[in-house]
């Protein structure tokens, strides 16, 4: 139960045009319509963020990065994709940059790391009812820790495709023009993505 | 193994090995129609097949499991860090509030102004004055404001355990020394009844996102006891609905007991009925679902029940559902 995931609805016309105005009274320098905009889509790419990157500071860091980008470069914005897109292809970047860098660390917290985020511990909390199965839970802990532990071991790309079809919802036409590359590239890399995934969980399903 | 092999062109039949490859995407719902199709066929006649896909569906409930949502107390202090590195970037945002800053730095700009003797204060006798007046700030403020350097001042094991995102800017003032600006968070005590509304607005950010459970436990235990006020049912739903930890859940439960006929608590109790992995759970939900219902039990709960008997592996759930069922005439199985 819990950790269903949020998946990304697009946007219908009206709110398309609502944005359109938005973004371009952001750019003319209307602070307020900028922070509209960052309200529009913090929660997703902060929810994008802790899912790639399991640990809140770097989600923390990630939002402040990503959305000082967007802020930095709205000008240059020229509508030629959506604009969730073009934010998305901003965070995505980031996190790619992020795991590459603990990769090379050879780093991957694959546990909750800080007090103020979302990753439940209750992987460390025994359960306390005693209707609870300890049995199945105790199972079911086990496939959760081996879960993050397969999805560390995913190339940073293959986790990426992973994580924006699986968790984000993402289309694979939206996940290839978000990370500047084909369907069909991403089609292989999920490919390969739930390929590892399914060896390293096989003996779970 | 062929990284193609997902994308090729089936124009026959499939042979097992291709079907398994096009699993994922099935699931994803990521095939064409006439893919997904050949797919459907090959699965009709080939158990074997089902039964990877029905492995590969479990794999992918597994992975949902670990799926996170950001807390609304992260989402806040992001919002709230965002705000102030903006203020931070200078910018030439023309907001009520910009303007209404700049009004309030006038009579600085006044004051210097007066010293200096430039614009409007161009009178050379005042000049002394607020070199006068400078003086007796520098002195005075001297004996008033205490002086923090180098780190006695702070806890060096809270200082050594900060995390570097608490650390705002840095900025070297040339003598050897630096200037370290950063985040302090202290903890605050905010007493009072779950009617009080600080108190009320903490509980319910904490019952939907405090990351340790026991607080969670704890908020839910609090929140029981308001639950005839709808954004408090709100917040025990949601706990019922996604808490990870099922001593948690079940308070909730427990403290929705009342309000079984509510839609909103009736979805979360058949979300916990069919989903929830814990059988205590499940039984529980039977019971709120259907007790003082006697023969007038819905179709939708029947169907429930039903589609439960389906997958139920637990015997108690089972023999508890199958007596909910037989005593509305029921039969335990869908058709």
């Amino acid at each position: 139960m819990g950790g269903a995931a949020l998946k990304h609805t697009a946007p219908d016309e009206n709110s398309r045009a609502d944005e359109f105005a938005l973004i371009r009274a952001a750019q003319a320098g209307d602070r307020a319509a900028f922070e509209q905009l960052v309200r529009a889509y913090d929660q997703s790419v902060l929810r994008l963020a802790m899912n790639m990157l399991r640990s809140p500071e770097d989600a923390r860091d990630i939002y402040q990065e990503t959305f000082l980008r967007v802020f930095k470069n709205l000008d240059s914005f020229r509508f030629d994709c959506s604009f969730h897109t073009w934010v998305y292809r901003i965070a995505t970047n980031l996190c790619l940059d992020q795991l590459r860098k603990r990769k090379v660390r050879r780093e991957e917290p694959t546990v909750l790391s800080a007090g103020d985020g979302t990753l439940d511990r209750m992987d460390t909390v025994p359960e306390e009812r005693a209707d609870g199965d300890p049995v199945r839970s105790l199972h079911s802990g086990q496939i959760r820790k081996r879960v993050r532990e397969a999805l560390s071991q995913l190339t940073p790309r293959e986790r990426t495709v992973f994580e924006l079809r699986h968790y984000e919802g993402m289309r694979l036409r939206n996940i290839g023009e978000t990370l500047g590359t084909t369907e069909e590239a991403a089609k292989n890399c999920l490919f390969r993505a739930t390929q590892k995934m399914r060896q390293a969980l096989g003996e779970f399903a | 193994m062929n990284s193609n092999t997902q994308n090729r062109n089936f124009d026959g039949p499939m042979s097992c090995a291709d079907v398994r490859d096009q699993l994922a995407f099935l699931l994803y719902g990521e095939l064409s129609f006439d893919e997904e199709e050949l797919v459907e066929t090959h699965l009709d006649a080939c158990g074997e097949c089902r039964k990877t896909l029905a492995a590969q569906r479990r794999l992918h409930e597994a992975i949902d499991e670990v799926g996170v949502v950001a807390s609304p107390a992260l989402l806040h202090r992001c919002r709230e860090d965002f705000c102030e590195l903006l203020d931070a970037q200078e910018v030439s945002f023309h907001t009520p509030a910009s303007v209404a800053r700049k009004e309030e730095s006038g009579w600085w700009k006044r004051f210097v102004d007066m010293i200096t003797g430039k614009g409007a204060w161009q009178v050379g006798a005042l000049k002394p004055v607020g070199a006068l007046t400078l003086l007796a700030i520098g002195f005075f403020g001297a004996r008033f404001v205490p002086e923090f350097s180098g780190t006695n001042d702070f806890d060096l094991a809270s200082l050594a355990s900060m995390g570097p995102s608490q650390i705002r800017s840095i900025s070297p003032m040339g003598d050897g020394r630096v200037n370290i600006v950063f985040n302090e968070s202290r903890p605050r005590v905010v007493s009072g009844t779950l009617q009080d509304e600080a108190v009320r607005a903490l509980l319910l950010t904490a019952a939907r996102g405090s990351s340790d459970p026991g607080i969670r436990a704890e908020t839910v235990a609090v929140l029981v006891n308001g639950a005839s006020a709808v954004d408090v049912r709100e917040a025990l739903v949601f706990a019922l609905e996604h808490d990870q930890n099922s001593a948690v859940r079940l308070r909730a439960m427990e403290g929705l007991k009342s309000y079984a006929d509510d839609p909103a608590v009736q979805g979360a109790l058949a979300q916990v009925l069919l989903r929830d992995e814990n059988q205590g759970l499940r039984t529980q939900a039977i019971d709120l679902l259907t007790e003082h219902r006697g023969d007038e039990l819905n179709h939708q709960i029947v169907g429930m029940l039903q589609e439960l008997m389906a997958h139920e592996g637990d015997n108690y759930v089972r023999e508890r559902c199958q007596r909910v069922l037989r005593s509305v005439n029921a039969s335990s199985e869908i058709y």
